[in-house]
């Protein structure tokens, strides 16, 4: 599963890449890129490559001298809280058995919102994530960060979208009519496209899917779509 | 209360110290042994593993006087204010004691695993700021690391050849890597303040980062 490359078209492009390495994300795009990168090589690798440059000019910086005390604050600090902090292990993902097969990223934050399944149409369920709507106006309606489950060759019912909606299969694959996805692919589905996600007949399809608010294309979304469409075209 | 105070007195090491004076001339330059930047990776990467291994305070003093003072200029570059960036810089360094196990020297190289982590706490305090009931021990700040392949070359070894890779890298180029990080801009953050067309700014750092790939993989 780690050592699946996603196809150009399909991965997200450099710059938002950058972004993530940079943290100039949002969480919710920040929870996808960290996912897609545990299920694409190729992403990791130039996400450690742009890390790399991050450490490298951190070396370089000038330094600008800390207070005097400080050193024996911390350390202070670290005795004083030392003794009241258990070491954090992973949590596991919900009690749900086959959800041990999802990127850590997803897993530790579906134990972290304590997130609960809900019928979307036969075969396929929705757990809301729980994250505050990204960017949004008080005028537009929140978008939404789902995780999916569809079983083997159930679908979503056909549906447009009200904005764009991010897609990011994490394990098994869906046919939309117009493409097939696997895992670590990202599919952008625009306002104006109508399309019907099928999962492959054979293995259960997670996939995590972020919907834009309304008339909202310049936040993170639009950088999402923009990050991919010339990604790898170019 | 303070018993820590009596460290400073003998926590002189020379990994610091004996790398800056022994290095003068290369200063931030590859010479392939693992030195650059003015400073031994290898000895700073052997005080993480002291503190994970023992709760070295002697290791963990002289990966205190080497960084925080870089994390504090780092943050300040990216808009902190001094206050905020000693405090930042503070924090780091505490989840560096705290987290010293998870630190593996064949993944990351000490600069690359710091600057993960004064990211995530940089982005723990914007959010901070924009939603007060956010938590800031959600997992999610602290993605899981990225395994490399098994053949990957050594971290440090990656990170003086991305050091090198990027003395190499245009003006032109450099300058929007040094925006992207220091100033925390996106592409098109960089258009505009840079007055660029925003796919100039995307072509050059697709093609800095192509380089910086080329002279990761060559070279071997």
């Amino acid at each position: 599963m780690t050592d699946g490359v996603s196809a150009p078209d399909r991965r997200f492009g450099e710059e938002i890449l950058l972004d993530y390495v940079t943290g100039t994300l949002d969480e919710a795009t920040t929870l996808m890129v960290a996912a897609h990168l545990e299920l694409c090589s190729q992403s990791r690798e130039m996400v450690d490559l742009m890390t790399h440059v991050g450490g490298a000019l951190l070396d370089d910086v000038e330094p600008v001298a800390m207070r005097d005390s400080t050193f024996d604050a911390v350390m202070w600090l670290i005795d004083e809280r030392g003794a009241e902090e258990a070491p954090v292990d992973a949590p596991g993902a919900g009690g749900d058995e086959d959800m041990t097969v999802l990127p850590h990223a997803i897993q530790d934050r579906v134990a972290a919102c304590g997130g609960k399944w809900s019928f979307v149409a036969p075969g396929v369920r929705a757990m809301d994530l729980g994250f505050d709507a990204p960017q949004g106006s008080t005028e537009t309606k929140p978008g939404e960060v789902k995780l999916y489950r569809l079983e083997p060759g159930k679908g979503v019912p056909a549906h447009t979208h009200q904005g764009s909606e991010v897609t990011l299969v994490l394990t098994g694959a869906f046919a939309d009519g117009r493409d097939r996805f696997g895992p670590g692919d990202v599919s952008v589905a625009s306002p104006e496209i109508t399309h019907k996600p099928v999962a492959e007949a054979g293995e259960t399809c997670f996939a995590l899917a972020i919907t834009d608010a309304p008339l909202q294309l310049t936040g993170a979304l639009g950088l999402v779509q923009r990050a991919l469409s010339l990604g790898g075209a170019e | 209360m303070r018993e820590a105070a009596g460290i400073r007195g003998r926590r002189r090491v020379d990994v610091a110290t004996g790398q800056m004076s022994s290095k003068q001339a290369g200063a931030g330059k590859a010479d392939g042994s693992g030195r650059t930047g003015g400073y031994d990776r290898e000895a700073m990467a052997d005080c993480i593993e002291a503190v994970a291994a023992r709760q070295d305070r002697q290791a963990f003093a002289t990966l205190f006087d080497y960084f925080a003072p870089r994390l504090k200029g780092y943050l300040m570059k990216l808009g902190a204010g001094e206050p905020l960036a000693e405090e930042l810089a503070q924090e780091v360094m505490i989840t560096v004691w705290r987290k010293a196990a998870q630190f593996d020297r064949r993944q990351s190289s000490v600069s690359t695993w710091l600057y993960t982590i004064a990211r995530n706490r940089r982005i723990d305090v914007l959010r901070r700021e924009k939603f007060p009931d956010y938590d800031p021990d959600d997992p999610l700040l602290l993605p899981s690391e990225a395994e490399q392949p098994d053949e990957a070359v050594a971290a440090a070894e990656r990170e003086v050849k991305v050091r090198a890779a990027l003395e190499t890298l245009p003006e032109e180029q450099a300058e929007l890597i040094r925006l992207a990080f220091f100033k925390g801009w996106s592409h098109s953050e960089i258009a505009e303040h840079q007055e660029l067309p925003l796919g100039t700014v995307k072509s050059r750092l697709r093609l800095a980062f192509r380089k910086l790939k080329t002279g990761l993989e060559g070279a071997v």
